[in-house]
């Protein structure tokens, strides 16, 4: 029997049983793989922000309508703004990338083209729906300030609410081009990713 | 790193070590007949993880740690799919699959050492893969995450063990 030292040798030498190309299975499982990883990113992500928004709502409420003595045009405020909040932040949850509802075993190919349909309705909700909302929030925040301002000389209020538009279109602005910049980081190198997997798969079919 | 940057790297990093690779991946793994798949599992991860890669370890120690991280997951999802394996031996596993195309080119030497290596726990298959592919003991100590001094105790017991498994190696 020979030494291990010299057995090295002829270990390093065994080649691999065969030429071994990646199959599609595994390509799939590659990119399936790579997609949880993300979506799970995103739902802690937005966990954390689902729980600031019943904190802000909480904070709101509190604060207009049982801290101070409610008035029709603070309830009616915090009521639009209730219902845009829900209605905003549950079509952004549903749009949300759900990897359990790909079928993967049926076509390989299908799932890719699912979730690239998906981040494309991300991206439009953002560009789109996003600035509805923020319309939305800035003309209830200003009848907000409408009741808060009463009383107050009327070039005061004007200024007040248009110092607080402003802001707030600066922030929503601002908020859309963070977005966006999120989804040139981490959605477009997926999308390119997907897309070469989707090339390779159809040329092996 | 753009997308051909990266399939030029993947490329280049496949024809290096693949068999250096699949080496790994066969010592690692309870079930022999699954080596191909842990293969392009191993694949999968480093195209996966090549986004990651900062020169700042050699890119052997880098795969090797890919290659160990996937065949301890690969050995223990066998373990918890398969049932009817796991009464088994590793030497009554390796007498199933003593006819794959990979063992059929060994000689003899080296069919009676991998024989032996299957007769060893996980992690010592593991690191006498590591030092049989010539991997100092600091990439070793850093893959496997033991101490330097420990890796060269283990070798030594391996080598021990190994050599009375095989009947007169030194």
């Amino acid at each position: 029997m020979k030494e291990l030292d010299v057995l090295k040798n002829n270990w390093q030498k065994q080649k691999a049983a065969s030429e071994i190309k990646m199959d599609e299975g595994k390509i799939t499982e590659s990119a399936l793989s790579m997609l949880k990883k993300f979506e799970k990113k995103i739902f802690r992500i937005n966990a954390v922000k689902t729980a600031g928004i019943i904190i802000a709502v909480i904070l709101l409420i509190y604060t207009m309508l049982i801290a101070t003595p409610p008035t029709v045009f603070k309830t009616a405020a915090v009521a639009v703004l209730l219902i845009s909040i829900t209605v905003f932040w549950t079509r952004y949850l549903k749009l949300q990338l759900k990897t359990a509802k790909f079928n993967v075993k049926e076509n390989s190919v299908d799932f890719i083209d699912e979730v690239l349909k998906n981040f494309s309705a991300q991206r439009e909700f953002f560009k789109k729906d996003f600035k509805v909302f923020g319309a939305v929030l800035i003309a209830a925040l200003n009848i907000i300030y409408l009741d808060l301002l009463n009383g107050m000389p009327g070039l005061e209020r004007i200024g007040f609410h248009t110092v607080m538009s402003a802001l707030l279109i600066a922030v929503l602005f601002l908020g859309i081009k963070f977005r966006m910049r999120r989804f040139r980081n981490e959605n477009a190198p997926i999308e390119k990713e997907l897309i070469k997997i989707k090339d390779d798969l159809k040329e092996s079919l | 790193m753009s997308s051909e940057e990266k399939e030029k790297l993947f490329n280049e990093v496949f024809k290096e070590n693949k068999d250096r690779i699949f080496r790994l991946c066969y010592t690692s793994l309870n079930n022999k007949d699954e080596v191909d798949d842990l293969f392009q599992e191993v694949m999968a991860n480093v195209w996966r993880s090549l986004d990651g890669f900062r020169n700042e370890s050699k890119i052997s120690t880098w795969i090797y740690r890919i290659t160990v991280n996937s065949a301890l997951l690969f050995n223990k999802r066998y373990k918890t799919k398969s049932g009817r394996f796991q009464n088994l031996e590793p030497h009554e596993l390796e007498e199933m699959h003593a006819g794959s195309p990979f063992e059929k080119s060994l000689d003899d030497d080296l069919k009676n050492l991998h024989k032996a290596i299957a007769e060893l726990g996980k992690q010592d298959r593991i690191i006498i893969g590591l030092f049989l592919e010539g991997t100092s003991y600091e990439e070793i100590s850093e893959i496997v995450g033991i101490s330097q001094n420990y890796v060269g105790v283990k070798i030594n017991r391996i080598k021990t063990a190994l050599a009375k498994t095989m009947g007169g190696m030194e």
